[in-house]
């Protein structure tokens, strides 16, 4: 019985992970600019998301939870790589550096925002989060997330257009 | 461009970007996460005390005896990684958080204490299969099974330790096979076990196991 109550979780969290991964994935990965950086932190959200799964299952917006924790995680990794020292003689990554997939001007344009306005962004457009939610996982004020996006599409809107204007005059 | 635009172009961008990280991995790091907080609180001060005995032990120039302080960046700074030989014939392997640079340093010390060990980095929850030089085997058909991976790497104990300490028990490693420890960028680690090779875990095939070595 209670067998079958996990498989039935696995299966819930599996549907979960294969509908919500890349979207966590890109959402992060806006924020912290690395792929593999972001990979590895959507990795261990979900992993915490797996290991707590009575709990985030019955959250309002889980996928917002699982970006929250990768936001959290890579908060806290920073704050202990920037003590450290780096040393080499280690084994690198067999797979390199990711290939850039990501459209490199828009990339430029959207890396190029405060990070708040990237945040923001980012959980609007790929989590499709409302604004409401947005402000809870980014713990701001509703207001300033409508503020925020405002001056963050206006920017992107500008700069997409100049680089447009500049591709049809070549 | 009106905003729809910008969204549709901002979501086009990043249209391929992909998570690659396998399911099961994502599972099996949960479940450790799971079973870590099952441990009972009296154990994790237990684990607590000795971890502050270790780091005191590796501040302290000339205390190594049997243990072997990694990371050696100078005065001042705790020891990355301790490894101590246990009277029950097995080996604990204590990391200190996000300090684990010297994983050669670990890898040179197993393997002296005769583990046929492979340390790498091989990036948080990256599925290590590209481990160069190194076959590594999975749990499931044609990998090695549970119960060996337990009697390896908990020995008479039930249980993980902690998400910063391990044991190796080298008499249990079959001829033929080695470790790979994959210590992740926040100190956490992954066990797994890999095909003894001279390019993975520095032993012959066939010599791949060892009480023999070491002190």
């Amino acid at each position: 019985m209670r067998r079958q109550g996990v498989s039935q979780e696995q299966a819930d969290f599996a549907e979960f992970y294969q509908g919500a991964r890349d979207d966590c994935l890109r959402t992060v990965l806006a924020t912290v600019r690395d792929v593999d950086k972001a990979q590895d932190l959507v990795a261990e959200a979900f992993a915490r998301a797996w290991a707590s799964w009575r709990k985030v299952s019955r959250h309002p917006a889980p996928r917002a939870w699982v970006v929250r924790t990768a936001l959290n995680l890579s908060v806290s990794s920073w704050r202990r790589h920037r003590r450290e020292l780096p040393l080499t003689g280690h084994d690198a990554p067999a797979y390199g550096p990711a290939p850039s997939r990501v459209d490199a001007e828009l990339a430029a344009v959207l890396q190029r925002l405060p990070a708040r306005q990237r945040q923001v962004v980012a959980l609007r457009i790929f989590l499709d989060l409302d604004t409401a939610h947005t402000a809870e996982v980014l713990g701001i004020a509703p207001g300033t997330v409508t503020a925020h996006l405002t001056r963050a599409l206006t920017t992107l809107r500008t700069e997409l257009a100049a680089h447009q204007s500049e591709g049809d005059r070549s | 461009m009106n905003d729809p635009d910008v969204i549709t172009a901002v979501k086009a961008s990043y249209a391929e970007i992909h998570m690659d990280v396998p399911l099961d991995v994502i599972v099996r790091r949960g479940r450790r996460l799971r079973a870590q907080r099952r441990l009972p609180g009296l154990a994790g001060a237990a684990g607590t005390v000795t971890a502050l005995a270790l780091a005191v032990a590796a501040l302290v120039p000339g205390s190594g005896g049997a243990r072997a302080p990694g990371n050696g960046t100078g005065t001042g700074r705790l020891a990355a990684w301790t490894v101590v030989s246990q009277q029950d014939g097995g080996v604990r392997v204590a990391l200190r958080g996000a300090y684990v640079r010297d994983v050669a340093g670990l890898q040179d010390k197993l393997r002296s204490d005769g583990i046929p060990a492979r340390v790498a980095r091989i990036g948080y929850l990256r599925p290590p299969l590209n481990v160069p030089g190194c076959h590594v085997f999975g749990d499931g058909p044609g990998g090695t099974s549970y119960s060996l991976w337990r009697k390896i790497f908990y020995g008479p104990h039930t249980g993980p330790q902690s998400i910063h300490a391990f044991w190796v028990y080298r008499s249990a490693i079959p001829h033929g096979l080695g470790v790979l420890v994959d210590i992740y960028y926040d100190g956490t680690f992954g066990l797994y076990l890999v095909k003894a090779s001279p390019q993975c875990t520095g032993t012959e095939p066939s010599l791949g196991t060892g009480d023999s070595a070491g002190s």
